[in-house]
């Protein structure tokens, strides 16, 4: 059950990354009618801006010294601002021009702009995976304090075990995590003696050495960041969307179109600024999720992620926000799930996001949260 | 270039064209003529390739040239190959335009995702296919026999397509791409058609895929990777939905460009890039673009002429019958 739990949690997290692309694929959706298939790209390219911000800005290496918060927070809002330029561009050069050519025309269009930033990241990026640079090392909360003398042997432990410790590297410090016992397992004296030795040690070189002890269930650092930001993008997507002038155009083009354009609201500034901010938002969530959590950058990292995070978007309602978040976290519970509960479920999330996505257009194509569209003749 | 290698090198590329155009002229069914638009069309292909190896590894086979077997893998490729445009059309039945590429690429999607989990179909190693007509002597591909099968079966998919565009059928099945309700009106049986015309396009991918897998000795889910797909459509696109001699005439340009490329192209190496981390400026070799350019043609070609490169070009060769 606590497993579960584990388990859940861990969906989350791969939840609010889906979510993070899954919103501007729906708003673009919602307002051009457009499947912007190089959203993915958007992603990847968030997560390639976020990696030069902190090797070239901030000195940071896979393995060197933690950077700061604030470096990972600025090379997240320089790889959102950077992606919501490039989808600015992008709009205006290809999307644009097509905008009253027809949908299948568009989407051709789309998986163009798609291979072209897949292809040139190759070339100019490399085609291989790079480790990202070291923001911070991920840590389990709740924790307690304890003392090492606290750690019997002979005992089974009823907590896990670790110790956290900094050493001074590079001219920062690089936070470690040694886990010494898990829950469940006995408590030896090889374990005893090995959490002696790295404290001793640790005294020696003059890192700060601290014994904690963790119950079932934790949230790692890691996740707890990637809630924290999806949470506080929705809340600011919720307030620009209900309770600004922007918002309320933006509703108003996406509702109908000519009326809106009729109306004298300016459809070019907000079709623009709807791609402003879902790009901000997937060049966020590529700094964060690719590039944090998953610690690694490479041009094709969006492919996969950018599809599913479209099926999330359908399976919330394409063209609703608060749909795409539902429809995202689903996605990702359900893939842990899927994991947790069959023997070698994780090989086949990719059958199974796909299988949700068939089922889900055939009986209900308007999605959880979305309207049904009827057939206009 | 010696004798040998040259026929090995234009051999390889004449028999894979051959192959293409029979994967892009079954294309052009679902996408140009009937107007479903499917980015699915490598997972056919994948289908009937990994039925035929299957076939041609799993049946008892002696050491011999086996033509039994030869053909019976081609059968089992077309037949599997169609069975899944059946399973993928019946549900398709209800999307269309976007939502329906989306779909048929979630289809081929799940069968990569299974295959590669499945030992007998060889995980994302692949499967080594023997090769059941081989000469006595060599190992060496019969390159005239292949010749002759992928032109062979390109020539059929485009006599078969040609003459069902022409019958009433035909006529039903571009009905349903103009005007889907107003088609249904008129008598025409959407369903019928739609799932018809999905498991024979599945079908002649499927053939292409068993002789792929056939020639190629070896299968594995890279050669069927989303990016085929892509360039399956883009060559039906170009080429002008609905036009054989366009699709024809775009699938040989698209195929050979970057043969040609590599083969003429010195192996200059261009700056492409200024990257700190990878040690100052990037360079690349100048074939190595071609992917590069291939993306840019195609946002161009969809900006300036949307209908396909190709459409209602006649070069001359004879009237239009219809002028869409």
């Amino acid at each position: 059950m606590l497993d579960f739990i584990s388990y859940l949690l861990n969906g989350l997290s791969l939840g609010c990354i889906y979510a993070l692309i899954a919103v501007g694929y729906t708003m673009v959706y919602g307002i051009i009618k457009l499947i912007n298939f190089a959203h993915g790209e958007f992603y990847m390219f968030g997560a390639v801006i976020g990696y030069y911000t902190l090797v070239l800005i901030f000195g940071g290496s896979a393995t060197g010294r933690d950077l700061s918060f604030f470096a990972l927070l600025t090379a997240m809002l320089f790889a959102g601002i950077a992606t919501g330029i490039l989808a600015v561009c992008i709009e205006r050069v290809v999307y644009r021009p097509l905008r009253k050519a027809g949908r299948i025309v568009a989407l051709l269009a789309a998986l163009g702009v798609s291979l072209l930033m897949q292809n040139g990241g190759q070339q100019t990026f490399g085609a291989k995976n790079r480790p990202y640079p070291h923001t911070f090392t991920s840590q389990r909360f709740p924790r307690t304090h304890i003392e090492p003398s606290a750690v019997i042997p002979g005992s089974v432990a009823d907590r896990d075990v670790a110790v956290v410790f900094n050493i001074p590297k590079d001219g920062g410090r690089l936070t470690l995590v040694e886990n010494i016992v898990q829950r469940g397992n006995p408590i030896d004296a090889p374990a005893r003696e090995r959490l002696d030795a790295i404290v001793e040690q640790a005294a020696k070189d003059g890192c700060d050495a601290s014994v904690y002890s963790y119950p079932a269930v934790t949230v790692t650092s890691k996740d707890g960041l990637i809630l924290c930001v999806l949470g506080t993008i929705s809340l600011l997507l919720f307030l620009l969307v209900q309770h600004t002038r922007f918002g309320r155009a933006m509703r108003a083009v996406s509702h109908d179109f000519d009326a809106a354009a009729l109306m004298g609201i300016d459809v070019n500034r907000v079709i623009a600024g709807t791609f402003f901010i879902g790009a901000f938002v997937a060049g966020v969530g590529g700094t964060l999720g690719g590039g944090m959590y998953y610690n690694s950058v490479s041009p094709l990292m969006g492919m996969m992620p950018g599809l599913k995070a479209f099926v999330a978007a359908v399976i919330g309602g394409i063209g609703s926000i608060p749909g795409a978040l539902a429809g995202a976290l689903m996605l990702g519970i359900s893939e842990a799930l899927v994991s947790a509960l069959l023997p070698h479920g994780s090989l086949y999330s990719d059958a199974l996001t796909f299988s949700i996505l068939i089922l889900m257009l055939l009986v209900r194509p308007s999605g959880i949260l979305g309207k049904p569209a009827s057939d206009k003749l | 270039m010696h004798f040998e290698q040259a026929v090995a090198f234009w051999g390889h590329h004449l028999i894979m064209v051959g192959i293409w155009l029979t994967l892009t002229l079954s294309l052009n069914l679902i996408n140009g003529y009937c107007g479903l638009f499917s980015l699915g069309h490598q997972g056919f292909w994948a289908a009937g390739a990994y039925a035929a190896a299957a076939t041609v590894i799993y049946l008892p086979h002696g050491d011999g040239p086996n033509w039994l077997g030869f053909v019976l893998s081609f059968g089992m490729g077309a037949l599997v190959a169609a069975l899944f445009g059946l399973l993928v059309g019946l549900p398709c039945l209800r999307l269309k335009g976007d939502y329906l590429a989306i779909a048929t690429l979630g289809f081929s999607e799940i069968l990569r995702n299974v295959v590669q989990n499945s030992r007998p179909l060889g995980l994302s190693l692949g499967l080594s296919v023997p090769n059941l007509i081989r000469n006595a002597v060599g190992k060496v591909p019969n390159y005239g026999i292949y010749l002759v099968a992928s032109w062979g079966l390109a020539a059929v998919t485009t006599l078969v397509l040609r003459n069902v565009v022409r019958s009433s059928h035909g006529r039903a099945i571009q009905a349903i791409r103009d005007d889907e309700r107003a088609a249904e009106l008129l008598g025409v049986n959407l369903t019928y058609y739609k799932v018809l015309v999905f498991t024979a396009g599945a079908g002649f991918a499927g053939l292409a895929g068993a002789l792929f897998a056939n020639y190629n000795s070896f299968v594995t889910l890279e050669d069927f990777n989303f990016n085929a797909g892509v360039l399956m459509v883009v060559m039906v696109v170009l080429g002008g939905m609905g036009d054989l001699l366009g699709t024809f005439l775009a699938t040989i340009t698209l195929y050979f460009i970057p043969v040609l490329l590599a083969l003429w192209l010195p192996a200059t190496r261009v700056p492409v890039f200024y990257d700190p981390t990878q040690g100052g400026v990037v360079y690349s070799e100048i074939k190595n673009l071609w992917q590069v350019l291939f993306s840019l043609l195609l946002i161009v070609v969809v900006l300036v002429r949307p209908q396909g490169v190709l459409k209602g070009v006649t070069f001359g060769l004879k009237a239009r019958q219809h002028s869409n």
